[in-house]
């Protein structure tokens, strides 16, 4: 549509940041001639992920300018090297700019469409990281003057038809009078672990005209840059993959029977049962047979046995899992107990189920990936709602290795897995005359006409077969 | 002896320059006052000042007409980048 306000409504579309998982938290993405500031404490991630985003529209074709009044630029062109953003070459490409100055100098040259101002024009610039706007204040101090100065920065530059992302220093809980006159606010912060780790946060205090997830949001440093993941409202799937199969075959002799003929598809099922009773090889076992036999794809989220160990337990029963990751029919996403971040690990998982669409998702152990949070009841429970809408979503089965603690008056860990999973499969065992047997039970299992009671099993050269015969 | 070597040869005489020529050859895109550039580089504004007057007669500076005061950015001069380039190079080795 040629101008008038047709072209205004469409120009307010948000466009991607360029920093995964950000646009879901900031409601879509970054609203054009916005003023974002990026505020925390020094080490926080504000330059690096302000510099992302420019980067992420340079490389879209939309240049940028990173303004520095602290950190020189040779500084930025070896920190961003880090993380695969040659900015120099940008520069070369006439798609960045890295402009090295003073505070004072940045206004005076904004304000009365100086130098700055004809860079910015000749550049055709679209997005400018300003590192940062506290040397703009910290000349005059908190005052009326520099509420003044700073509003008519911000209007110049939003004038000049920018996205502007201005890096602010403030402590943990400080807030600031530049809070008022930007448009979106992105605090940045660290949280120390009962363990003594810190772990990167990132909450949106504010965003004007868009509709945000609020609280507070896990993020990483990886190689490609910053990755946020949003602690709520992860499922951002692509709606059910389409399946050829209602019930998905478990391929455990006599276990397919008791069942109703499988699990069905967007099922959750917690695998519970004490040690040494043969969860983690029943898992195995249905990973194999999905990848092997059914020709789908399998994911494993580990975080309790290496997958040095995993790979050993498979090859004694003749399952080869190692072949089949190298072939691309099962991924195997491992992170040690002592590292698990629950947030982390279920963002990586709905991005596997988005774009990789297993069929199956082991996830051995669900008490180890919800082991961060296990303090408090309702995270427990809300992680455990997520991953639940996630498979749900998704369209395919997940069971959950749990372990239970024998003696306890609960099936799981934390007393509700039972009643939030579609189906709990229980393995146990029981000693008669010094020998000891196992049995399996299907105690649940939503939308299936399954067997009730418990049934022996075994683990043979060949896996778990369960002892139960039809009729 | 061509022309990059005589500016180069000249640049040598005082830390100053040399500090500020080093300074400009790894932030090329830096726009501001000689004050400013005392503070990058860590020098008194009054001998910055100096210095920046004869790096600009030496063509390796362009004094440019800020809104309130004079501000500088490094040449675009290829010849004299190239040979400041190969110039520090030989420094960081010795």
């Amino acid at each position: 549509m040629a101008g008038g306000h047709g072209k205004d409504v469409m120009d307010l579309r948000p466009e991607p940041t360029g920093v995964p998982g950000l646009d879901a938290v900031l409601g879509g993405g970054l609203l054009p001639e916005t003023a974002v500031l990026l505020e925390g404490p020094p080490g926080s991630g504000k330059t690096t992920l302000g510099i992302q985003v420019v980067v992420a529209g340079a490389r879209r074709g939309e240049p940028g300018v990173v303004v520095t009044f602290e950190q020189p630029a040779a500084q930025l062109y070896r920190d961003a090297a880090r993380f695969g953003w040659d900015l120099r070459a940008l520069e070369r490409e006439g798609l960045l700019r890295v402009v090295v100055t003073s505070p004072g100098v940045f206004c005076e040259e904004l304000l009365s469409d100086g130098l700055l101002h004809r860079r910015l024009q000749e550049l055709r610039a679209r997005r400018l990281l300003v590192d940062s706007l506290s040397h703009v204040v910290l000349e005059e101090g908190e005052t009326a003057g520099a509420r003044r100065r700073v509003f008519a920065l911000i209007n110049a530059l939003r004038g000049h038809g920018l996205s502007v992302l201005l890096t602010w220093e403030a402590g943990s809980g400080e807030g600031s009078f530049v809070e008022y006159l930007v448009d979106t606010v992105i605090r940045l912060d660290y949280q120390l672990s009962p363990d003594n780790r810190y772990r990167r946060l990132l909450s949106v205090i504010k965003s004007r005209g868009q509709a945000h997830l609020t609280g507070w949001h896990a993020f990483t440093f990886g190689p490609d840059g910053v990755t946020v993941y949003p602690a709520v409202g992860v499922v951002e799937l692509p709606g059910a993959v389409p399946r050829t199969w209602e019930l998905l075959t478990t391929g455990v002799p006599g276990l397919d029977a008791m069942l109703g003929g499988g699990f069905p598809a967007g099922s959750t099922i917690l695998l519970s049962g004490p040690a040494g009773t043969g969860r983690t090889i029943l898992g195995l076992q249905m990973v194999h047979h999905v990848a092997a036999v059914l020709g789908e794809k399998a994911a494993i989220f580990l975080n309790e046995e290496t997958p040095e160990v995993l790979t050993q337990v498979a090859a004694s029963f003749g399952w080869p899992l190692e072949r089949l990751v190298a072939e691309g029919r099962v991924h195997l996403d491992f992170t040690s107990l002592l590292e698990v971040d629950t947030d982390l690990v279920l963002g990586r998982m709905a991005r596997v189920l988005a774009e990789w669409q297993p069929a199956f998702v082991l996830v051995d152990s669900l008490g180890g990936l919800l082991h961060p949070v296990a303090e408090y009841q309702g995270v427990v429970a809300e992680k455990l709602h997520t991953l639940r809408q996630l498979v749900r979503a998704a369209g395919c089965v997940a069971v959950l290795v749990n372990r239970q603690v024998l003696g306890q008056p609960y099936l799981s860990r934390f007393g509700l897995e039972e009643a939030v999973c579609d189906g709990v499969l229980l393995l146990d065992t029981f000693k008669v005359a010094q020998r000891r047997y196992r049995v399996i039970e299907v105690y649940k299992l939503r939308q299936a006409r399954h067997t009730t009671g418990a049934y022996r099993f075994d683990i043979g050269p060949a896996g778990i077969r369960v002892f139960y015969v039809e009729g | 002896m061509g022309r990059s070597e005589e500016v180069l040869k000249r640049v040598v005489r005082s830390p100053v320059t040399v500090a500020l020529v080093r300074f400009l050859h790894r932030n090329p895109g830096l726009l501001d006052s000689a004050e400013g550039l005392a503070a990058w580089i860590g020098r008194e504004p009054a001998e910055v000042e100096k210095a920046l007057e004869e790096l600009a007669r030496l063509g390796l500076v362009e004094p440019l007409a800020g809104a309130r005061r004079t501000l500088y950015g490094y040449t675009r001069d290829e010849n004299l980048l190239e040979a400041v380039g190969k110039w520090l190079a030989g420094m960081e080795r010795t």
